[in-house]
């Protein structure tokens, strides 16, 4: 009886640890699709504007790359697309 | 000669590693902070309370960012605790009272790993009991699809705490105080989902935010044992828990941001069933099962100038002692336990703050349950009902060090305000000022 009951517990752990793994594997895949976007977050989601907010803009924000030319649209770290070197997000934080 | 090249090694090693994790900006966990180059208070109210950009971070799987080479930082607190009246005759309970106390110190791998997949690990060093053990874990998958503006943030989480995947600083798992003694005498109730199975479980499970509105999760936990037992590493087997089969763990939450997110506002619902066996060591027979229901909602409003928050969580748990009240280890075959936490915080310049919280706990009388016979941690009518209070300041010299002043009272302790444990000791004798000294590196 022991013994049963030992064998029904394994079989239990193993078919968890399998709906788990299952899971880790499946789930990706299924989100994966064609609309699927780079890992930056996008500009909406951090309040991202085209202008200046009380004197705070990108070109001083520490997540900032600036291309070359001084007043072509950067890259930013965080968000996603072309960043105006004069606009402004909620992650700002000075250089 | 060896062991002189050894120790060289060794110490050059040791001051490589101290300059790799001091360089750049050093702020909340600072391996995230040289991911992203932003400053601590832009993803923080104030570490480790998260701001509407640090949940965005969070949700994002901790990807956004230039990925690290080494992504480690390190955290070191240093504390001292003095409690109200330190009973001469029960020493045991008040160990290093009154002592400075190497609290904890933690080792973080925690960054970005791929576009999509990141990682919250930490290792931490326990200075009072002179022990190391895996603590929080959290690895996450996270996927934007849909339109960029209107879309839907999708996510895994992989994690060995029931609530640690959480963006809100209302669950027990993140919530207030962030720091506490290591020393000080409790109350003898809490819920399950009060961080009872934290680095005992692992859990999996889907995250969604549809519309930067509607979070919702869910997910499954189990006994982190054979191949996920890497997830209790350290943890003494003894006090590992063992819970049956997969137990789900849910969550909803609304919210809304405003005023280009100076403003954020959240009102939520989330629970956790768990079936639990009475023996973590027998993991076989009948289980105890646990129902957690608990709403929750935050308020925040973050400017350079000033930060105000505030928190409500209110959390019952239905218990159904199905395996241990035919032992006798319980009064009751049920029992209902509520437990409630309001929160409010204020920072000046990011550098100065002020928490203030009431928490209470209350709920059916187990006389077998509670009334242990044991002074000062006993309750002599079987009562889990305990209320009280913190009032805390924090300053801040740097943006990686903290210094705290917390004091806890009681207004009711296992039961009572007064002769709580029937050896005559009360409620506020039990209150305690802990200073503490946290740093970030």
């Amino acid at each position: 009886m022991t013994i049963h009951t030992k064998s029904l517990s394994r079989r239990g752990l193993l078919r968890d640890s399998a709906m788990l793994m299952a899971s880790l594997v499946a789930i990706p895949i299924v989100i994966i699709s064609p609309a699927a976007r780079a890992s930056k977050a996008s500009k909406s989601d951090f309040h991202y504007q085209e202008q200046p907010r009380e004197g705070k803009k990108c070109s001083d924000c520490a997540a900032y790359v600036a291309s070359p030319g001084s007043n072509a649209p950067g890259a930013c770290k965080i968000v996603d697309g072309p960043v105006n070197p004069n606009g402004w997000c909620m992650a700002y934080s000075a250089r | 000669m060896k062991k002189i090249l050894s120790a060289r090694f060794a110490s050059l090693s040791a001051a490589a590693l101290l300059a790799l994790l001091t360089q750049g900006n050093a702020n909340a966990v600072p391996s995230f902070a040289r991911q992203t180059n932003l400053e601590c208070t832009a993803c923080h109210v104030s570490w480790l309370e998260l701001a509407p950009t640090g949940r965005q971070f969070k949700l994002n799987g901790y990807t956004l960012g230039d990925r690290q080479m080494v992504p480690l930082a390190g955290m070191l607190q240093v504390s001292r605790t003095t409690t109200s009246n330190v009973d001469q005759s029960a020493p045991d309970q008040f160990p290093k009272d009154g002592d400075v106390v190497i609290q904890q110190a933690s080792l973080f791998a925690a960054g970005k790993i791929t576009d999509h997949l990141g990682i919250f690990s930490q290792w931490t060093y326990d200075g009072v009991a002179h022990h190391s053990n895996i603590d929080n874990v959290d690895i996450r998958y996270a996927q934007q699809i849909g339109d960029k503006d209107h879309g839907v943030l999708l996510g895994l989480t992989m994690n060995n705490n029931p609530g640690l995947q959480d963006v809100f600083n209302t669950v027990p798992a993140w919530g207030f105080p962030f720091a506490s003694s290591p020393v000080a005498v409790g109350p003898n109730a809490s819920t399950k989902i009060e961080e009872a199975f934290g680095q005992q479980v692992v859990g999996v499970g889907a995250y969604s935010l549809w519309n930067k509105t509607v979070y919702a999760e869910l997910s499954g936990y189990r006994t982190a044992d054979k191949a996920f037992s890497v997830f209790r590493a350290g943890v003494p087997r003894a006090d590992a828990a063992a819970i049956k089969g997969l137990n789900p763990y849910w969550r909803l939450a609304l919210q809304h941001e405003w005023a280009e997110g100076e403003h954020s506002v959240m009102v939520g619902t989330y629970g956790f069933n768990v079936d639990q066996y009475p023996d973590g060591l027998d993991p076989t027979g009948p289980v105890d099962r646990f129902h957690d229901l608990a709403f929750d909602a935050q308020y925040q409003y973050v400017t350079d100038a000033h930060r105000i928050s505030a928190q409500a969580n209110w959390i019952r748990e239905r218990q159904n002692w199905d395996a241990t009240f035919p032992q006798g280890g319980t009064s009751n075959a049920t029992d209902t336990l509520n437990t409630f936490h309001l929160k409010g915080t204020y920072y000046y310049d990011r550098t100065y703050g002020v928490n203030v919280s009431y928490f209470s706990a209350h709920g059916d009388a187990d006389d077998v349950l509670y009334n242990t016979g044991d002074p000062i941690v006993g309750s002599a009518t079987g009562s889990p009902n305990s209320s009280g209070y913190v009032l805390e300041l924090n300053y801040l010299p740097k943006r990686d060090i903290r210094l705290v002043a917390q004091y806890t009272g009681y207004t009711k302790f296992n039961g009572a305000s007064s002769n709580y444990d029937g050896n005559g000791r009360n409620a506020r004798d039990n209150n305690t000022l802990y200073l503490l000294l946290w740093m970030m590196f």
